[in-house]
């Protein structure tokens, strides 16, 4: 199985997808993080003269003074915690709205779940199978004397394998070009989760802080589930129908399709049962509500785990019960 | 030499796919097991914020309902206009005690003003108030911008209508609970003003006030306290960046409107 | 020489079919076919386009799955012994499709991950054997045709397979590129033992290699035999001879068998003995005042099977 997998990798790499990605996400960041830094720099412009360790410094004391006459009516532990969120600022002098490499990675994980990676991860599901069939090396491959199971699961390995390191290379990457402009510091800073939304408002009770780099490691997590699940069902698609252009255009049109129902139907319930409405995993940490009422990170994932499983078991019938011609 | 090379990318997807595996376990952990964790030690929290309360002991008692203006939201400080209120409440008279409780909920509209007043926290606190502050209706009107996009009169005039509705039934509740504190209805502001639509959005919302207004009539010590006119000319300096919340100054407009017409005769005696 | 001969010494069975039928929707496509290939054996495929030789390879080969029928490759089930039947297997189905993106020997290892017991020496082996040492580390895209086919034979041939399966190996390929193919399918045959079964639609290629013959028309196979059995009725020589007896009983002699048609005599047709044949008859006081070749062929015969039916 492992000499399979590494067929798979060599024609992976053959066809050289893990360098476009790689490429993509590298010209990408380095766009973002020069739009950041430039909007940094327009941020002082705009609000120079106003010292942020004294804007920092008010906000702390207004937060207390609320939390020292009582009118923080429970949300004394959220309260407690954005304080001490931000005296870390104020300990380490790094200015809040200029922060580290580590600030930046997170943003751009949190931004690139639910588009930017499930594309990436589509370049390489893509044309897995389909490739195969429209250059007519299926025939090759199915006339080895290995089962079409293990062929195909081989070619799943691979995939698993191309998504994490894919996951690697976008953390890596963002990193080293934010870092570069931005620097490195702001790793243990503390970062707010727990929120969660009971009866329609947001429960501020089970919040706690966590440190950046905890808090980023278990995005990225969440960041290769997502990307996992878009690429096993970008891989069935890829079993299913033969040209590459025809499952992109697909994916394309599910994702696009994802992002826009995320906007506007709060109202249509059952679209939360769809795998691209549970794309933002990472909003379930931070204090954002549900896109439709009813969702929750362990509702998501459940989706997205049942999808990806019925993908890959459709992949699978598929594809060791059909007629090659 | 490729070999080796696919070889080593295979190990390093292999082991970032750990990794990754990793992380996704510690965010289920984190959310799942962590939770329920940190709500067992805010639950006891909660309890210690209804204690037993004795009526008489002398002390100006305010308590605050609403939304997100009660609350403060757009303030730097956090104060809101209560917190500007009680300080010049206090600088009128020194020696008085003045308790604050603050319910304001950003968001709230409404009909959870009118759920929340079944708690029995928020009822004997209200028992004992001798002044109630009220903001609500903002949101009602604005349902988070929806309304922005559909300001013909219908709709505007079914939203009214319901809210006066359940206007009525929050100050029947409150009257029914303490039927001698001074209530005072904080009436809307319009932040649009220096937008498009304005001639429409002000005239709406002069209504709104308007009906509250003879809503809140029919109760006793009830006064609906303007706040349109406060905003009007310079909406800018009294905006929060949001442009939607005041910010500190607009709040203390408001604050001081309110605390002027809280008189002291009839506690003092 | 002769297939014949062959068949005699050696019948070990490689490929057995026994009521193969494939049904897409309604329509059988394949009405049940049954053959036998032996050992050592060029077995040739004919049928015309359409007539279910490409899916009757693909059952074969395992792409498509077969309604009704077995195959047996070396013994083994090709349904249910998968892995094995297809281990003593080696295949090109229609043109050689390879991984572009890779060189030659690139490919060569790619299919050599996949199968046990097969190390570089083995692929130097087959390498030298389709003649493409030169060139197997360059990229697969820059080959011409011809190349790709000797790669695709290279890769069929790598895990030493007992029967090869080519469909249409000498499509686009040139003129002497189709000679060299059919060298090089007469030498793996004779040479290394291996049974091959060729599907062309082209008669005089399968009539120049094939020991034995399949004709399959509408599904279903017409006529299985030796192309030396399917020629002798077809191929003849015409004699105009004086005296007409004296002759025939010579050539009936030479030939093994002749027969009087009107004034002329048919002979069975054989290259190398003809010219003997006449020099014979001259020597014994016949004149041979005419004598042709009748060029009936496969196609002939292919035309007096299908009833007409277009082999294009």
């Amino acid at each position: 199985m492992i000499n399979l997998v590494y067929n798979e990798m060599v024609k992976i790499t053959g066809k050289r997808r893990l360098v476009v990605v790689t490429l993509i996400i590298a010209i990408l960041i380095s766009l973002f993080t020069y739009a950041q830094f430039q909007q940094a720099a327009e941020n002082r412009k705009r609000f120079g003269d106003v010292d942020w360790r004294t804007a920092l410094e008010q906000r702390i004391a207004g937060w207390e003074s609320r939390l020292a006459n009582g009118s923080g009516r429970g949300d004394e532990g959220e309260l407690e915690m954005r304080i001490a969120q931000q005296r870390y600022y104020l300990d380490r002098n790094i200015n809040p709205s200029e922060p580290g490499a580590p600030t930046f990675v997170r943003g751009f994980v949190e931004n690139g779940i639910t588009l930017l990676l499930p594309l990436m991860m589509m370049i390489v599901a893509a044309d897995l199978v389909s490739s195969e069939h429209s250059s007519g090396t299926i025939k090759v491959l199915l006339t080895r004397s290995v089962r079409r199971w293990r062929i195909l699961l081989s070619k799943y390995l691979a995939l698993m394998l191309s998504v994490s390191i894919i996951i690697t290379l976008f953390g890596v990457l963002s990193t080293v070009i934010s870092g570069l402009v931005f620097g490195f510091q702001g790793w243990d800073a503390p970062v707010l989760t727990g929120f969660t939304v009971t009866g329609g408002e947001l429960d501020t009770s089970g919040v706690r802080s966590l440190p950046q780099w905890q808090f980023i490691l278990m995005e990225l997590g969440l960041a290769w589930f997502v990307s996992l699940v878009v690429a096993t069902i970008t891989f069935m698609l890829s079993v299913l129908v033969r040209t590459t252009a025809a499952v992109m255009g697909i994916m394309l049109a599910c994702l696009i399709a994802g992002t826009i129902l995320r906007e506007m139907v709060e109202s249509w319930e059952t679209a939360k049962y769809l795998f691209m409405v549970n794309l933002e995993l990472i909003d379930y940490l931070q204090d954002a509500d549900p896109p439709i009422a009813g969702m929750s990170l362990g509702f998501s994932l459940l989706v997205l785990l049942v999808w990806g499983i019925g993908a890959l078991i459709v992949s699978f019938v598929s594809f060791t019960r059909r007629d090659v011609y | 030499m490729k070999g080796n090379w696919i070889q080593g990318l295979m190990a390093a997807s292999a082991l970032s796919g750990l990794i990754w595996l990793g992380g996704l376990g510690w965010t289920l952990q984190d959310y799942f097991a962590g939770a329920p964790d940190t709500a067992g030690t805010s639950i006891p929290a909660a309890a210690e914020e209804t204690p037993a309360l004795a009526v008489d002991d002398g002390k100006f008692r305010v308590v605050a309902l609403g939304d997100s203006i009660t609350r403060g939201a757009g303030d730097p400080d956090g104060k809101g206009y209560v917190g500007y209120m009680v300080e010049a409440l206090k600088t009128k008279a020194k020696d008085q005690e003045i308790l604050v409780k603050n319910y304001g909920i950003n968001g709230m509209r409404t009909p959870d003003l009118a759920a929340s007043l079944t708690e029995p926290a928020v009822r004997s606190e209200l028992k004992a108030a001798d002044v109630i502050v009220v903001s609500v209706g903002g949101n009602d009107l604005f349902r988070g911008g929806e309304t922005l996009g559909n300001l013909n009169p219908d709709n505007i005039a079914s939203i009214q209508e319901a809210y006066l509705v359940d206007l009525d039934g929050v100050l029947k509740d409150l009257r029914g609970v303490n039927p001698s504190a001074k209530l005072f209805l904080i009436g809307l502001y319009n932040p649009f003003i220096a937008m498009k639509d304005t001639k429409t959005t002000t005239k709406i919302v002069r209504d709104w006030n308007y009906q509250a207004a003879e809503t809140a009539a029919v109760y006793p010590d009830t006064v609906l306290v303007p706040t349109l006119d406060l905003f009007q000319l310079q909406v800018q300096d009294y905006l929060a960046r949001d442009q939607f919340h005041p910010n500190a100054e607009g709040y203390r407009l408001i604050g001081e409107r309110v605390a002027s017409l809280i008189t002291w005769k009839e506690e003092s005696e | 020489m002769t297939g014949l001969a062959k068949m005699a010494d050696q019948e070990e069975i490689t490929l057995s079919v026994q009521g193969l039928r494939k049904v897409i929707g309604k329509r059988e496509i394949i009405k049940g076919l049954d053959f036998e290939l032996k050992r050592g054996e060029v077995f040739g495929f004919l049928g015309p386009n359409g007539a279910g030789k490409t899916t009757t390879i693909r059952m074969l080969v395992g792409l498509i799955k077969p309604t009704a029928g077995t195959i047996r490759i070396c013994g083994y089930d090709l349904h249910r012994q998968f892995p094995e039947a297809t281990g003593s297997m080696g295949c090109i189905v229609e043109n050689p499709e390879l991984y572009t993106y890779l060189s030659g020997w690139g490919n060569l290892q790619y299919f050599a991950r996949m199968m046990p017991g097969i190390n570089e020496d083995r692929m130097d082996e087959v390498v030298r054997l389709v003649g493409l040492s030169t060139r197997i580390h360059d990229k697969v895209k820059t080959y011409s045709l011809g190349m790709r086919q000797r790669l695709g034979i290279a890769q069929a041939l790598l895990g030493r397979p007992k029967l090869l399966i080519l469909d249409e190996p000498t499509n686009g390929l040139d003129p002497s590129g189709i000679r060299e193919m059919r060298e090089f399918i007469r030498y793996l045959a004779e040479h290394e033992g291996l049974t091959v079964l060729v599907s062309s639609h082209l008669l005089s290629e399968i009539q120049l290699m094939c020991d034995r013959v399949a004709i399959i028309s509408k599904g279903s196979v017409i006529r299985v035999d030796t192309v030396d059995n399917l020629l002798s009725q077809q191929e003849k020589v015409s004699w105009r001879l004086t005296p007409l007896a004296k002759g025939e009983l010579l050539l009936r002699e030479l030939a093994g068998s002749a027969e009087v048609k009107g004034d002329k005599v048919l002979t069975p047709y054989n290259e190398l003995e003809i010219g003997r044949w006449n020099q014979a008859l001259v020597e014994s006081g016949v004149t041979v005042t005419e004598m042709s070749r009748r060029l009936p062929s496969l196609e002939d015969l292919f035309l007096e099977l299908t009833g007409g039916e277009s082999i294009d």
